[in-house]
């Protein structure tokens, strides 16, 4: 080897470990978004090596699942609460576990949902109760119907045998009289018989764009977000279109509706409310920050959040400000009315998670792990 | 600055050429044909460059047997800094830039981390890449294309590559299979920089030229067996067009490919 060449050689190792740092880097950032629930007295929040349980008065934490953080275990998706104490997650390799909600005891699981050998089986959205069965929409393509019970399965769609979507259910499903309806990445709504697992739509409705979070259900319609820059009123018998209302930016997370209008956000940074009889605008309210989570809307207020870390509380017939918060790090997460408390999760701040009062505005309590 | 000038005009450029392959031709596999497409445009806009470099390394070649060269070889043999010194006043003289010979290469550089920046991000499996790669892309741009399909041929693109064959499961090394493109990478760098790279002389560029095309297949064959394989891709593709560019421009040196690795065995010190 020539003696000149080596004079190069620290210097072409230490470039090599720099770009592969970087690219490491890229490769081990946070994947998923906080996922929020509660049962009234307690907030389960999945965010990476744990699900932990917050007492709803006083902000301490009652358990944390896994005690230890393990490797390769890791929970974005927003708990399902039930059957009788149990407590459902889903975590970030496809699995589900099932856990006593009142001490985090393990109860079954973990139960691996599938395998399609290509390193992207993650649960993003939230499993669904119904009764006594559970659905889990997953990154691998399949929306499996399994015994809230003991894990056993029930069902896939589509079915075992046949391919996946051609692309991940971050979705979680909305349910009702006897269908379950997914929106999935590959840009379709699904809608499939609860008992069965069969589709009943023959081929999904084509959106135009990525579905990323639930359907609301108003009456006899669907209102969905899409990546298309719009949201899309559907029936729910045919999947025909009643109406659709264009965005500025994709609509990520699902509308909230109350008093005969639906409230959502785009990633441009708007807030809108329109009307559900016929998507006409009612108001319209840039904000600084893109909207990624839906708003959450209670006792004439709607309470939306900023990807930069704004919290606010608006009237919500007119958009008239009430209060704000400014938060650190990222709020990615729908924010959860719980009583008197707006609960809010952050990401890549210092604490974790935020209890508001919903009337004035002040804290209440912060958790931090 | 990084992202301005380097990593959006990429992942749009890539986003651009994907449109069009697959939602507007409907061709499959359209991630890995804009990878190709991408890497065929970035050889166009080089070009100069390497022509430039690749004129400027001819020139270097005949100086070692310039007679000024010789004599200054000789004449400083014992005192290397002042033979540097000449050395460069001489390349100076004759509009010979002595890193000419790898800036073709060091060129790459910023491009592998652009578009590995790029493809993983493009690639983007879960909610917070996925939310940050949207803050990268043009408006116009459509937003049909999200999430784009990552399956090119055997491989995934976002991923590193590994060509499964059931009957290798059992042995412990290969059991998540063969590193097909990482070999062929390490083979078609060595290939292209010794077919494209004269001999170089024995000053500090010509060290440097030298040392670029020992490391370099090994660097970008560990880039290719770790990394995801779009950008195993690219290196593929890139060295098959510089070895059909440097044929087409007449400046393969075929009978080099064995008789410079015995030089370089042979030479002292």
């Amino acid at each position: 080897m020539p003696s000149n060449s080596l004079r190069f050689l620290p210097g072409l190792i230490a470039l090599s470990l720099w770009l592969a740092g970087c690219a490491g880097g890229s490769l081990n950032a946070a994947s998923g978004f906080p996922g929020l629930t509660s049962d009234g007295e307690t907030a389960f929040l999945a965010y990476g090596p744990a699900i932990y349980a917050i007492d709803l008065d006083s902000g301490a934490l009652r358990w944390r699942y896994p005690a230890e953080p393990q490797r390769d275990l890791s929970f974005f998706a927003a708990p399902a609460v039930g059957p009788g104490d149990h407590l459902i997650v889903g975590d970030f390799t496809n699995r589900l576990h099932a856990l006593d909600r009142r001490n985090g005891a393990l109860v079954w699981g973990p139960v691996a949902l599938g395998s399609n050998g290509a390193n992207k089986e993650h649960i993003v959205g939230g499993p669904v109760l119904v009764g006594e069965r559970v659905f889990v929409p997953s990154s691998d393509g399949r929306l499996y119907a399994r015994s809230a019970i003991d894990g056993s399965g029930l069902w896939t769609f589509p079915a075992e045998g046949q391919p996946a979507l051609r692309q991940a259910l971050w979705a979680s499903p909305t349910i009702v009289e006897g269908k379950v309806f997914v929106g999935s990445l590959d840009h379709h709504l699904y809608a499939v018989d609860l008992e069965s697992g069969q589709p009943v739509w023959p081929e999904g409705v084509d959106l135009s764009g990525a579905v990323a979070d639930a359907p609301a259900l108003v009456g006899d319609m669907l209102l969905v977000g899409s990546f298309s820059n719009q949201l899309v009123a559907l029936m729910t018998g045919g999947g025909q279109v009643a109406w659709s209302f264009p965005t500025d930016g994709w609509v990520w997370g699902s509308p909230s509706v109350a008093e005969g209008l639906a409230y959502f956000g785009d990633l441009s940074g708007t807030l809108y409310a329109v009307s559900i009889e016929d998507g006409a605008l009612v108001w319209r309210l840039p904000l600084a920050g893109g909207i990624a989570a839906s708003p959450a809307v209670a006792d004439g207020q709607v309470y939306a959040v900023t990807e930069n870390g704004s919290l606010m509380a608006r009237q919500a017939s007119n958009s008239d400000p009430a209060w704000q918060a400014n938060l650190e790090g990222q709020l990615l997460t729908d924010p959860l009315v719980a009583g008197d408390n707006l609960l809010v999760a952050t990401t890549g701040g210092s604490v974790l998670l935020s209890a508001y009062d919903r009337a004035s505005g002040s804290v209440r309590w912060t958790f931090t792990p | 600055m990084w992202n301005t000038v380097i990593l959006d005009p990429m992942i749009n450029s890539l986003l651009f050429i994907y449109d069009l392959l697959g939602r507007q031709l409907g061709l499959a596999g359209a991630f890995g044909l804009a990878i190709i497409a991408f890497t065929i445009l970035i050889r166009l806009i080089t070009l100069p460059l390497t022509v430039r470099s690749q004129q400027s390394m001819q020139k270097m070649q005949a100086m070692q047997q310039d007679e000024r060269f010789l004599k200054l070889q000789k004449k400083y043999k014992d005192n290397k800094q002042k033979l540097q010194e000449e050395q460069l006043k001489l390349y100076k003289e004759m509009g010979i830039n002595p890193l000419s010979g790898c800036l073709p290469q060091l060129i790459q550089l910023p491009v592998i981390f652009g578009l590995y920046g790029a493809i993983i991000r493009a690639l983007s499996d879960s909610p917070v890449p996925l939310l940050e790669f949207s803050k990268h892309i043009y408006s116009s741009i459509s937003t049909s294309v999200i999430p784009l399909d990552s399956h090119f041929l055997w491989m995934d693109l976002g991923q590193p590559e590994r060509w499964r064959l059931d009957f290798l499961s059992g042995l412990p090394f290969l059991a998540d299979g063969i590193p097909v493109l990482a070999i062929v990478v390490v083979i078609t760098t060595y290939l292209q920089t010794k077919l494209t790279t004269p001999t170089a002389p024995t000053t500090q560029g010509g060290g440097m030229t030298q040392a670029m095309n020992i490391y370099m297949p090994l660097l970008l064959g560990y880039f290719a067996y770790s990394l995801a394989s779009g950008l195993a891709l690219y290196f593929f593709i890139s060295n098959l067009l510089a070895i059909v560019q440097a044929a087409a421009m007449k400046r393969v040196d075929w009978r080099g490919l064995l008789s410079r690795a015995t030089t370089l065995v042979k030479r002292p010190g």
